[in-house]
């Protein structure tokens, strides 16, 4: 069985994005500029009035409701805002995606504390969200991204909350988990992180695509 | 391969269910007793409802038992034509039973009722007074009123008693508690269903964060809503679960306590009836857990 893992997508402001498997992209840009919606288009949370989005070869559009689910185990999502549920554990935080995807518990056991090590969490896993900073609640959104082993992993200004330091840690947490495989879209409008990072930059200005480079920085180097 | 849009989920998942359904009673727990309250509160009303109903419907069958149509013949019929007329009552719609009273036992009925004693057959001169008399019987109450006027019409007829008047009001108030009980059922299994949809709705509520991510992440449909099911499913069984208890001890005292002072009310104390009442109060209380869930998930989950 092959999964071509490709995501193509042609959106309203006629965008025209072609992703390959095991990529690592920035999509940058002013505020305002489409990079969340972007985003959610990948994530089949809205549609586009015109065009086709395909991921892995399969039309996001023309998809019966029964089938949203089934896209979207194969992509972990990460906010800017976290989103973690504040009257559970990290461990039942990071469990409960696996449980929604109906693994069994033992399954469950052995893998979350794993998972946990992975992003440096494993002496935080009784703890509740608010007894964690910034960062490390951040972490426990990238190990509820992982856990179910998606292909892609989209990120909305993850760092957006956080300082340089603590930035540079999670961007490291995602290169590694890129580095196993998984294509990784990184919403982002944090300069110098793009600039170190040296990767594929996909810069978005009123809705269409202005710069489209490889291993390039945030504003263009011309 | 999975098959995608099952109503069922992995028995392990129900186990997340559950988990989920009694976490989120817990945390909702005065607005998950005051849903179990009104089902409870609704379930024993419709209950006793239903046992009035039943038992109304035991007093009838019990008085049509013992209701009977008298019909009185003329003097001048001979005893052959008497015996022929049997036929003709016995076509009568909804007679049962014909029984022919001659005269002279009816004379003896008398006596016997009066006592050996007595010596009302020399008052009479020896003249028998009484007619020959049939006693129809029918299938029911209502068919008391029509087979009596049938017998009136037919030729060597004198007269036809029953307990007119008493036949009727039984009848229609037989069939005004009936009605009543019905209405009764429907508004107040409305009401629990509403009560419980309120209940799951605020459920839904408290829950949008986590049915967000579920969502996000890929669960299904079916496995967002299950746990939303068994409260409501829950909530009606407890409720319902009271209702029985309150009803099985309320009825009992109420048949000791007739038995005691009204023994001649007839009351239903059939096992196997009483039996079937609880169990379908229980299912209905289940039942109507789960449309309140239905009636809120399909309202504010969107799914």
């Amino acid at each position: 069985m092959t999964y071509d893992e490709e995501v193509k997508v042609t959106a309203l402001s006629d965008i025209n994005l072609h992703i390959k498997r095991g990529e690592f992209v920035f999509i940058v840009g002013p505020s305002g500029a489409g990079k969340s919606t972007l985003a959610r288009l990948m994530i089949r949370e809205e549609l586009p009035t015109k065009g086709q989005i395909m991921i892995g070869g399969k039309s996001l559009l023309r998809m019966r409701n029964r089938e949203i689910p089934y896209v979207r185990r194969k992509i972990g999502f990460i906010f800017q805002d976290s989103r973690l549920l504040m009257d559970r554990t990290v461990y039942e935080n990071v469990a409960f995606a696996m449980e929604a995807l109906e693994m069994p518990r033992n399954h469950v056991k052995s893998r979350v504390p794993a998972v946990l090590e992975m992003v440096g969490l494993k002496d935080k896993i009784d703890s509740y969200p608010h007894q964690l900073s910034g960062g490390q609640q951040q972490r426990v959104c990238i190990a509820r991204a992982v856990i179910n082993d998606p292909l892609i992993i989209i990120a909305d200004e993850p760092t957006g909350n956080l300082d340089p330091d603590t930035s540079w840690e999670i961007m490291s947490i995602l290169s590694a988990i890129n580095k196993r495989g998984t294509t990784i879209v990184t919403v982002t409008h944090d300069r110098e992180m793009v600039d170190r990072m040296k990767r594929r930059v996909i810069a978005l200005e009123k809705g269409r695509i202005v710069r489209d480079e490889e291993r390039g920085g945030y504003h263009s180097e011309t | 391969m999975k098959k995608e849009g099952a109503i069922t989920v992995k028995p392990s998942s129900m186990g997340y269910a559950l988990r989920d359904a009694l976490r989120s009673m817990w945390r909702n727990k005065f607005m998950s007793l005051a849903s179990m309250a009104t089902v409870a509160i609704s379930l024993t009303i419709l209950g006793f409802a239903w046992l009035l109903v039943v038992n109304t419907q035991y007093l009838t069958s019990v008085m049509e038992a013992e209701l009977e149509i008298n019909v009185y013949l003329q003097e001048k019929v001979t005893r052959e034509q008497a015996l022929e007329l049997k036929s003709a009552f016995a076509q009568i719609p909804g007679v049962t039973e014909t029984v022919f009273v001659p005269k002279e036992e009816g004379l003896k009925n008398l006596e016997e009722r009066f006592g050996a004693e007595s010596d009302l057959v020399k008052v009479l001169g020896d003249e028998n007074p009484l007619p020959d008399v049939y006693r129809l019987k029918t299938t029911d109450a209502a068919h008391v009123p029509q087979a009596a006027a049938a017998a009136t019409g037919i030729q060597g007829v004198e007269d036809v008693r029953y307990g007119k008047g008493m036949v009727e009001k039984l009848l229609s108030l037989t069939q005004w508690l009936q009605m009543v009980g019905v209405i009764a059922i429907l508004a107040v299994g409305l009401a629990a269903v509403f009560l419980i949809a309120t209940t799951i709705r605020i459920t839904v509520f408290a829950r949008r964060r986590e049915v967000a991510i579920m969502k996000l992440v890929g669960a299904t449909d079916w496995y967002i809503r299950w746990p939303f099911f068994l409260e409501g499913m829950i909530i009606g069984f407890i409720g319902a679960l009271c209702a029985v208890v309150c009803i099985y001890l309320f009825y009992n005292q109420l048949v000791k306590n007739i038995a005691l002072t009204i023994s001649f009310l007839p009351i239903m104390t059939d096992r196997s009836v009483l039996i079937n009442l609880y169990q379908a109060l229980l299912l209905m209380g289940t039942a109507l857990g789960a449309l309140g869930s239905a009636i809120s998930l399909h309202r504010f989950l969107k799914i």
